[in-house]
């Protein structure tokens, strides 16, 4: 009995845990789509006014189009050098690379706070101005770590003898990269890009401190909330993770999916 | 002519504080089948990878034909390896993985195609050039890989564990047709195998290794009959050693008296009164009732062609014989008289 028990319970948990997460995204999209101003309950009228804002608003889009610029390039930057980190790390062996190994994970462990504000601190000591590009660089930072991570474990999983056998009938190393280790780490790579992606899109701090005019949905929605509530945001909120939810499960799936 | 021959100066390789191979020489002639056998960890892979070129050598030089070849990348070395796993590329198709070495040399999509198909014909999978690597039996992987490696005529071709990955029945077919192929291209073949009879049955000369060096090299026949070592005579076949002392040289031989079987005149030269060891193959004896040397019966075995007795001599020494079907089998626990004809014996070094 006592282990029904403890499965009810963990079952309690696991179901305590997802309302945590998702409740207050239920309820904002509840509310993305009631006519009130405020957030009151009962909802008086339902409406899909505040979805027609979000795009009739030029200051949203421009901002959604900022962000997926940003993001696609900072994915696209972070898988490619990801790739490349993670190849050197399964396959070179080389004094430091311990070192190296811990350099390259760190910033996962490192405060965006603080790594937004030594950026911040650092460009503008080299004269830098702030800008979308910036932003690019220091998302890329933020990144990286999870490319490499994801691209390492697949790596490693992969036959030596593929790349020399590859080797052996006349490939260069760049060659057998390309023809070998590529096409079997395809579905990985597609999957890094995508979780890049979504981490890149949802990013705020960095974004905040390197950017001054060109702004990026995250930093939009944060200045509205500022200046004060506006229902669009319910809208978009629920449009944007929808959006952010849906790359992700993408992702995970195309990691988990056996690869032959 | 093709077929390139190896040579290998003062080779050795060790990796940090270990010594997988010491320094070795060894020379293998263009079209020669050459096999190096031993247990696993003896270095044998490693002697193979060095001369692909997949490990570098710690010292020594690596000749593939005239050419120094030792810090030349795998894919500047006339040499091609097959591999144990066959490692063969999952996402390209059987044709694309034959011809793969003939696009990285810049060849043209149809020269390919044909090379290929030829290729396919040769190893009986015509119509199998688009299936992938896994819609295939470990039997027609192991064909193609085969194929792939021999595709560009290298002068050498390496093959790392052959037969290692399939069953026995398929093995002992594939040992036949890999020597006839071998044959056929008229290349240089150089394989590792911890399997004698895969050895016996394939190769013109065998190197025996032993701890990262050669301890026999020779035909199958010659390492099988003049075994210079204990290891040597254990690891191709059967056999039982007993001790003696050396009395005289006579001729090739020496007679050697033990304590097993009185004496012996054994295959070898040893100094007079020198101890020495004998390995005798077990279809050395055989059985004689008027034989002086007695030894008790322990156990006979049937072993399908022959039954295996074995035997224990006067001084405790553990012997082997085989005996031919249809021959009456002494009951176990009794004695029985044993005859070992001048020759059969073969003196080991201590």
């Amino acid at each position: 009995m006592t282990g029904a028990l403890a499965s009810r319970a963990l079952a309690a948990l696991f179901w305590g845990t997802v309302a945590v997460i998702y409740l207050p995204i239920g309820i904002m999209a509840v509310f993305s789509f009631s006519a009130a101003r405020y957030q009151i309950l009962p909802i008086p009228e339902y409406t899909t006014e505040w979805y027609g804002r979000v795009f009739t608003d030029g200051q949203y889009t421009a901002g959604f189009v900022n962000s997926v610029l940003l993001a696609g390039s900072v994915s696209l930057v972070a898988t490619l050098i990801g790739f490349a980190c993670a190849y050197s790390l399964v396959n070179a062996r080389f004094p430091g690379k311990a070192a190296f190994t811990f350099l390259i994970l760190a910033p996962l462990a490192v405060p965006l706070l603080l790594v937004g504000i030594a950026l911040r601190i650092w460009t503008t000591m080299l004269g830098l101005q702030p800008s979308l590009p910036l932003a690019g660089v220091g998302q890329v930072l933020y990144v990286l770590p999870l490319a490499v991570l994801n691209l390492r474990n697949r790596i490693a999983q992969l036959p030596k003898s593929h790349e020399e056998a590859a080797w052996a009938l006349g490939a260069s190393r760049l060659r057998a990269i390309v023809d070998v280790i590529l096409p079997a780490c395809r579905a990985s790579l597609i999957a890094t890009f995508i979780l890049c992606f979504t981490f890149a899109f949802d990013e705020f701090v960095i974004a905040y401190f390197l950017t001054n005019f060109s702004v990026t949905l995250p930093i939009k929605i944060w200045t509205t909330l500022v200046t004060g509530f506006d229902p669009t945001i319910n809208a978009l909120g629920t449009m944007v993770f929808i959006f952010s939810l849906s790359l992700g499960v993408t992702a995970q799936w195309l990691l988990m999916r056996k690869v032959r | 002519m093709r077929a390139k021959s190896v040579t290998l100066r003062g080779l050795s390789k060790s990796f940090g504080d270990v010594q997988a191979v010491h320094p070795l020489d060894l020379d293998v002639q263009p079209s020669e089948f050459l096999t190096l056998l031993g247990p696993s960890g003896c270095g044998k892979t490693t002697v193979l990878r060095m001369i692909a070129g997949l490990e570098t050598a710690t010292t020594g030089t690596i000749l593939v034909g005239d050419e120094d070849v030792t810090s030349q990348p795998p894919n500047r070395r006339d040499t091609s390896i097959m591999f144990q796993d066959y490692a063969l590329f999952p996402h390209k198709s059987v044709r694309d993985n034959i011809a793969y070495g003939l696009k990285m040399q810049g060849q043209t999509a149809p020269i390919r195609a044909a090379a290929a198909e030829g290729w396919l014909a040769r190893i009986g999978l015509s119509g199998y050039g688009d299936r992938l690597p896994a819609a295939l039996s470990g039997g027609q992987r192991q064909r193609v890989a085969l194929a792939r490696a021999l595709i560009l005529e290298p002068g050498v071709l390496l093959l790392d564990e052959p037969l290692g990955a399939l069953d026995a029945g398929l093995r002992r077919q594939l040992q036949i047709e890999l020597r006839r192929l071998h044959r056929d291209v008229g290349l240089t073949f150089i394989a590792v195998t911890h399997d004698q009879e895969e050895a016996m049955t394939m190769s013109d000369r065998i190197a025996v290794m032993r701890d990262g060096r050669i301890e026999q090299l020779g035909t199958p026949q010659d390492i099988y009959d003049r075994p210079q070592t204990e290891f040597v005579a254990r690891f191709l076949g059967r056999c039982s050693v007993i001790e003696g002392r050396a009395v005289a040289q006579e001729g090739g031989l020496v007679r050697v008296d033990t304590a097993a079987l009185g004496p012996v005149l054994a295959i070898g030269t040893a100094m007079p009164g020198a101890i020495v060891r004998l390995a005798l193959r077990p279809e050395a004896l055989s059985l004689d009732d008027a034989a002086m040397a007695q030894a008790l019966v322990t156990d006979a075995v049937f072993t399908g062609n022959a039954v295996r007795l074995a035997l224990m001599a006067a001084d405790g020494a553990v012997l082997e014989l085989d005996l031919a079907r249809g021959t009456p089998v002494p009951v176990a626990g009794g004695q029985v008289g044993l005859r070992l004809p001048p020759g059969a014996a073969i003196l080991l070094a201590s």
